[in-house]
């Protein structure tokens, strides 16, 4: 997959969920960052710097409880602790749906 | 090229690569322990300096370890003073005649961005493919030559962790030809499309060099299925910080009082070999006894450190955070914050100093505000006297003893006003949008012995040199106040009655009375400026005592129930809960904050919340019929 992708439309790809949804146990693989409203905000830019860039694959690891917030999310071979509203906006193709809600 | 063409001053050199890359154990490796470590005028941010000198050029250079940075458009103040030093912009750093860029060999995705931003600028640079031991040994496949020859710098293997694993770093860097210097470069303007367009760079140079992961490793992830599980991780995260804790105040014992008796030891014998005068009191009791006060805290201090950077250095730190970071961002704070609080219940000393570890300054600033809230070791002497003389030894519901609950009561006091005052502070000064949490989990490592040993090192001379000068100073300000001026002849009172101290305790006697204190009190919380525990001696000094260390407390109990009302003693225990006057707690903010303006406000706001508790307790006590 092109990692320029834009992202625009990302959130209509019927098969693309937020990344935010996701719970310990899903797999999937990055389609893109942002919303076509606007310009990347800073933290969506930072999510790319440290290789939120369509195609990775990532996986979600852990979360804390309770609450289910932050969680552990791995890109990549990079592992990271996020809470789940910095990355509503980060859009993924989950590829074992079963452990998504 | 030769040595003598090298200019004569040092060459400047930065260190600059992503957080957990190895950077500072690199630094470590090249600089040994010819480190200078203060902060970046006017901020927060620890500054790293080291000395070496090449082998073969013998040019002496100069090494600054810059602080982590994911990227050139900052997030934070770190990452601000790396884009500037980096860009030659920063106002006292020089441009860097060379950057060193530090990559992690088994996570190259991360790193190679940064690299790609850096050489974008022009400056030279160097890469330091850093663990590509490790690389090696858990599978990856890491082509240095074909990195060299797609990237269009000298790329380098360096071993941070093993002797002689910098060699052919220090041999690349000895090599490079400094004639040609950039001075200022204007800041890059990326555009997001910039932004993604790298990151296809970055997996365009992985896919050339044939970079290949391997599965991830199984023990680890079954370590992180543990250290994060959502009731094993807290459980395990328990009983770190419980064998922590057990370890700061049962091993720091023994050579506490090793101190103390040294301390004791010192004194006596300038006391036997000098005559009766005010130098011989200023010695003994001012700076030997300053002194001691001091040092009586660095082996909590060594052991606390010890446990704080292994957990640092073993990846385990940003999982306990993100532990504890839910509870903790209730009230404002960041979960990393849980570290130095914890340690504040030892001593608030080292407790500010290790908000080193926290990257928002914000966050920084109000975990150091409410450090001193935890209940320190030095207010136990305080407790255990008034709670031994006013409080009865009596069971409550068969299983509690009422002394043991009180003491519960007021250590619980502390935590719920530092949860408030953070609530506060999060409500008003510190209001603002959340900070992104986006942290990072390292893979774990085994700490290296050398860096720890190095990074406890630091910490000792931090707290002897800084904090030890100015607490040594006050202790022999405090001294002139409580001995001068001498008492007349023929007085009858102790000495400290007629002295400045004295006069300022019956100053104080007007503010402190509408809260119960008598002059006794108001005098002893002068010199108890110096050290909490020190109020117990005070106290005993002012009601004449003759007697020493434990035995005033001995002493001291008998009298004080006999003479003050149970209202005051509360009263005093209320104000011990907020206790403002530790003048070393102040003297480390002062100097973790390099301003006057945080140490004076708190010890406005502690000064307030103190008087408000022992006022409230007072007179409640007093309304209850305990005044008398």
């Amino acid at each position: 997959m092109d990692a320029s992708a834009t992202p625009k439309g990302v959130s209509l790809e019927p098969r693309s969920i937020s990344l935010s949804a996701l719970m310990p146990g899903a797999t999937g693989a990055v389609v893109g960052v942002g919303t076509e409203a606007r310009e990347f905000s800073p933290v969506e830019r930072r999510l790319i710097e440290l290789g939120f860039v369509s195609g990775e694959r990532i996986e979600v690891l852990a979360q804390a409880m309770p609450g289910g917030d932050p969680f552990v999310v791995r890109v990549g071979t990079t592992t990271f602790a996020l809470r789940r509203r910095e990355v509503e906006t980060v859009w993924v193709e989950v590829s074992s749906p079963d452990a998504s809600p | 090229m030769n040595a003598a063409a090298a200019p004569a001053e040092a060459l400047s050199l930065s260190l600059i690569g992503v957080p957990n890359c190895g950077k500072t154990a690199l630094f470590n490796r090249l600089t040994g322990s010819r480190q200078k470590v203060a902060n970046y005028p006017g901020v927060t941010v620890e500054r790293k300096e080291g000395r070496f000198i090449g082998p073969a050029t013998g040019r002496t250079y100069r090494l600054l370890d810059l602080p982590g940075a994911y990227s050139l458009e900052p997030t934070s103040l770190d990452e601000a003073i790396a884009r500037d030093v980096v860009l030659g912009r920063h106002a006292t750093e020089p441009p860097p005649d060379l950057l060193v860029c530090v990559v992690d060999a088994t996570n190259l995705r991360l790193n190679l961005r940064l690299v790609l931003d850096l050489k974008r600028l022009g400056r030279p640079l160097i890469v330091a493919l850093n663990m590509s031991d490790l690389a090696r040994a858990r599978g990856f496949h890491v082509d240095r030559a074909a990195l060299e020859r797609a990237l269009g710098v000298p790329v380098v293997e360096t071993v941070a962790v093993r002797p002689g694993g910098e060699r052919e770093l220090v041999e690349a860097i000895d090599r490079h030809d400094f004639s040609q210097r950039v001075g200022r470069i204007d800041p890059p303007t990326l555009t997001t499309a910039d932004v993604v367009a790298t990151q296809r760079e970055v997996r365009r140079i992985l896919d050339e060099v044939n970079y290949r992961v391997p599965a991830r490793l199984a023990v680890l992830s079954r370590l992180d299925s543990l250290v994060l599980h959502p009731v094993g991780g807290p459980l395990l995260l328990a009983a770190i910080l419980f064998l922590m804790f057990q370890a700061v105040f049962s091993w720091a014992e023994l050579p506490m009082n090793g101190i103390e008796a040294g301390v004791a030891a010192v004194g006596e014998w300038i006391a036997g070999t000098l005559s009766e005068g005010p130098l011989r009191s200023l010695l003994v009791d001012g700076i030997v006894a300053g002194v001691g006060a001091v040092l009586v805290f660095l082996p909590q201090i060594v052991i606390l450190f010890f446990f704080i950077l292994v957990l640092e250095d073993s990846g385990y730190l940003p999982r306990a955070a993100f532990l504890l970071d839910r509870l903790m961002g209730k009230v404002g704070l960041s979960g990393r914050a849980f570290i130095p609080l914890l340690s504040s219940f030892a001593c608030a000393v080292p407790g500010i100093m290790a908000t080193r570890t926290i990257p928002s300054t914000r966050d920084r600033i109000a975990t150091i505000m409410i450090a001193p809230l935890m209940t320190c070791s030095a207010r136990l002497p305080v407790y255990a006297l008034l709670i031994g003389a006013f409080i009865p030894m009596r069971s409550v519901g068969g299983i509690f003893n009422l002394q043991g609950l009180v003491l519960f009561a007021l250590y619980v006091a502390g935590v719920l006003s530092a949860m408030l005052v953070a609530f506060v502070l999060k409500l008003t000064v510190m209001r603002g949008a959340d900070r992104p949490l986006l942290m990072e989990l390292p893979e774990y490592r085994t700490p290296n012995l050398r860096n720890l040993l190095l990074g406890l090192w630091e910490r000792v001379r931090i707290f002897l040199q800084r904090v030890g000068g100015i607490i040594l100073a006050l202790m022999v300000v405090l001294w002139f106040l409580s001995s001068f001026p001498a008492p007349p002849p023929g007085a009858t009172g102790p000495a400290i009655e007629y002295s400045i101290a004295g006069m300022l305790g019956r100053g104080l006697q007007y503010i402190f009375e509408p809260i119960g204190f008598n002059w006794q009190i108001s005098i002893a919380l002068v010199p108890g400026l110096a050290a909490r525990e020190v109020a117990v001696g005070a106290l005993g000094t002012v009601y004449s005592m003759s007697a020493s260390g434990d035995d005033v407390a001995g002493a001291l109990s008998p009298l004080i129930a006999s003479t003050w009302s149970l209202a005051t003693a509360l009263s005093l225990l209320a104000w011990y809960v907020f206790a403002p006057q530790c003048l070393s707690t102040l003297a480390v903010v002062k100097r973790e904050t390099n301003s006057w303006r945080y140490p004076l406000i708190m010890a406005g706001y502690l000064f307030a919340l103190a008087y408000l508790a022992s006022f409230v307790t007072y007179h409640t006590a007093v309304a209850l019929g305990a005044g008398s």
